[in-house]
C-alpha cells in the first residue's frame, strides 16, 4: 500500500489560538502606529534601525538647528549650524546624523537649500541621516511642499513621501555642470511666469552657468567637497532661486591667492569692499590668466539691470544685498562657500525683452 | 550673386552650452572649439571665405564657454586672421559680440604673444594652427 506524505498540520487549542490572534493584533497596531510617526529618513538609511542602540549612540550625532531657521533673518545662527554640520561630518566614527527640526518655528527656502547641500555632502561621504519633522504645522507644511522629503521615507513604514505639487525643483552636482537641467529649468520658469512654452531666458541661463562653473573651477581640489545645489521655488507670481556653492568662498579665494592687484589693497579694505570690487571686475581671476574673471561681472551686470531681482550673496563673512547695498553687512561668522539668492518675476523678463541694444 | 560665406549656427551643434573645460561638463567651450569651430574656420579661410557665426538659438551662454572657444581660435590663428575672417550674428544677445571683439580677442592675442598656452583637459584629435611662416599645420599642439 502506498503511503502518501501527510501535510504537517498544527492543531491549536482554542485558548492558544486566541492568544496568537491577540498577539498578531498587537503587532499590527504597533505597525500602524509606527507608520503614522512623522519621522523621515533617507533611502540609504534602511538598515540603521536594526543597529544596536549602544553602538548607535557612539556613531550618531544629533544636530539641532536654530528655532528661527531662516538664512535671511537669522543669518549668523543658521551659518553656525551649517558649520557645526561641517565640523561633525569629518569625524570618521560618526556615521549617522539626526537633524532635529522638532522645535523649528520659522523656515524658508534659503536655509532649506543650505541644509540640502550638507545632506548632499553627507550622501557623498556615505553617511546616513534622518530628520524629525517640526511640530509647527506651517513649518511642517513648508517642508512637505518644498520637496525636501522627496528622497526620504518614513522611518516606521518605509513609505515614500508624495507631495501634491512641484513647487520646488532641486538640481545638484559635484564636479560637473548640468546644462540640460539648467536649460529645462529656465524654460519651465519662463513658462510659469509668461505662459509661453519653450522660451528661454538667456540672462538667467548665463548666471546659473557662471555660478556652477565657478563652483567647479574655484572650489577646492577634493571632488567630494565640490558641491553645488540649485533650488527653484515657484511662488504665486514670482520664482525664488537659490544656488549654493560649497567651495572656499569668493573673498577667501581672492585673499588666499594674494593676487597682485589686491595684495596691497585688501589689508586696507573691508570684506564688503573686496567682494563688491570682485563683482565689478577690479580683480583678476585666481588663475591669473588675463582672459578670465568675466563670470562675476556678468552676474553683477544682470542684477544691476534688474533682469533678476533681490540678488543676495553670502560668502565668507559678508552678506551682500545687490538690491540695496546699504543692507550689506559683515557677518560675525564665516561661511565656507558662496550662497546666491534671487527672484524672477514677469517684469524682469519683459525688461530684458524690451531693452535697448547699443 | 552666390553667397561666398560659410555660416555656422551654434544651435545646430549645441543647445545648452556648458562651461569652459571638457572636464567641467558637457558641451564645453573646449569641446566646441576642437570638435567644430577649428575645422569650420580652417575650411572657410582655405576657401577664401568668411565664417559667419550665428550665436542665436541656444538657451544661453556662460562667458567662459564663448571665451574658451573663440579665444582658442585667436590663439591658434592669430588676431589678424580671425578678426578679418570671422563675423558674428546675434539678434537675441548681441552683448556677447561686444565682449568677444573688445575683450576676448585682445586678451587671447596677448596670451598668444606671450606663449601662455591654453589648458586642455582632455585629449583632442589633431587641429589646425597657423604657424609663424604663415602656413597652416594640423597636429596635436598641446597635450592635456
Amino acid at each position: 500500500m502506498k503511503h502518501t506524505k501527510r501535510k504537517n498540520i498544527k492543531l491549536y487549542h482554542k485558548k492558544i489560538l486566541r492568544r496568537i490572534k491577540r498577539s498578531n493584533k498587537i503587532k499590527r497596531q504597533i505597525r500602524i502606529q509606527r507608520s503614522q510617526r512623522p519621522h523621515y529618513k533617507i533611502i540609504e538609511n534602511k538598515n540603521s534601525r536594526d543597529r544596536d542602540r549602544r553602538k548607535f549612540k557612539n556613531i550618531s550625532s544629533t544636530l539641532v538647528p536654530p528655532i528661527n531657521f531662516s538664512l535671511i533673518e537669522n543669518t549668523e545662527e543658521v551659518i553656525q549650524f551649517i558649520n557645526a554640520v561641517d565640523k561633525v561630518k569629518t569625524k570618521r566614527h560618526k556615521k549617522i546624523f539626526k537633524f532635529e527640526l522638532l522645535d523649528v518655528v520659522n523656515i524658508e527656502i534659503c536655509a532649506l537649500s543650505l541644509l540640502l547641500t550638507k545632506i548632499n555632502e553627507l550622501s557623498s561621504l556615505k553617511k546616513h541621516y534622518f530628520c524629525t519633522m517640526p511640530r509647527n504645522i506651517i513649518c511642517r507644511k513648508i517642508i512637505e511642499d518644498s520637496g525636501f522629503l522627496d528622497q526620504m521615507r518614513k522611518v516606521g513604514s518605509n513609505q515614500k513621501h508624495y507631495r501634491n505639487n512641484d513647487n520646488l525643483m532641486v538640481t545638484r552636482g559635484f564636479d560637473k555642470t548640468d546644462n540640460r537641467a539648467t536649460g529645462l529649468m529656465v524654460k519651465k520658469s519662463v513658462e510659469y511666469l509668461t505662459l509661453e512654452k519653450g522660451q528661454s531666458y538667456r540672462p538667467l541661463y548665463s548666471i546659473i552657468q557662471e555660478i556652477c562653473s565657478n563652483s567647479i573651477e574655484h572650489g577646492n581640489n577634493n571632488v567630494k567637497e565640490k558641491n553645488w545645489l540649485m533650488a527653484v521655488n515657484f511662488k504665486t507670481d514670482e520664482i525664488e532661486f537659490t544656488l549654493t556653492d560649497i567651495g572656499e568662498g569668493i573673498i577667501k579665494t581672492i585673499k588666499k591667492k594674494g593676487l597682485d592687484t589686491v595684495k596691497h589693497s585688501t589689508g586696507l579694505m573691508s570684506s564688503e569692499e573686496v567682494l563688491l570690487k570682485s563683482f565689478e571686475k577690479q580683480y583678476n581671476s585666481r588663475t591669473l590668466d588675463i582672459n578670465r574673471n568675466k563670470g562675476l561681472p556678468k552676474i553683477y551686470d544682470v542684477a544691476s539691470k534688474n533682469y533678476i531681482e533681490n540678488l543676495i550673496v553670502i560668502t565668507n563673512n559678508v552678506l551682500m544685498d545687490f538690491s540695496d547695498l546699504e543692507k550689506t553687512r559683515e557677518l560675525k561668522i564665516n561661511f565656507n562657500g558662496t550662497f546666491y539668492f534671487w527672484k524672477l518675476t514677469k517684469s524682469c523678463i519683459e525688461k530684458w525683452r524690451t531693452r535697448t541694444i547699443f | 550673386m552666390e553667397n561666398k560665406n560659410n555660416i555656422l549656427n551654434v544651435v545646430n551643434h549645441i543647445v545648452d552650452p556648458g562651461p569652459r573645460y571638457t572636464k567641467q561638463g558637457d558641451d564645453s567651450g573646449e569641446f566646441f572649439y576642437h570638435s567644430i569651430l577649428n575645422e569650420e574656420f580652417y575650411n572657410a579661410i582655405s576657401n577664401n571665405q568668411k565664417l559667419i557665426v550665428n550665436l542665436d538659438g541656444p538657451n544661453g551662454y556662460a562667458s567662459s564657454f564663448l571665451d574658451e572657444s573663440f579665444g582658442n581660435l585667436v590663439y591658434d590663428f592669430g588676431y589678424d586672421t580671425v578678426s578679418k575672417n570671422i563675423e558674428f550674428k546675434s539678434e537675441e544677445e548681441p552683448e556677447w559680440i561686444t565682449m568677444l571683439k573688445n575683450e576676448t580677442f585682445l586678451e587671447w592675442e596677448k596670451r598668444r604673444l606671450t606663449e601662455n598656452e591654453p589648458k586642455k583637459t582632455s585629449s583632442h584629435p589633431e587641429w589646425w594652427r597657423k604657424t609663424s611662416d604663415g602656413n597652416f599645420e594640423k597636429k596635436i599642439w598641446i597635450n592635456p
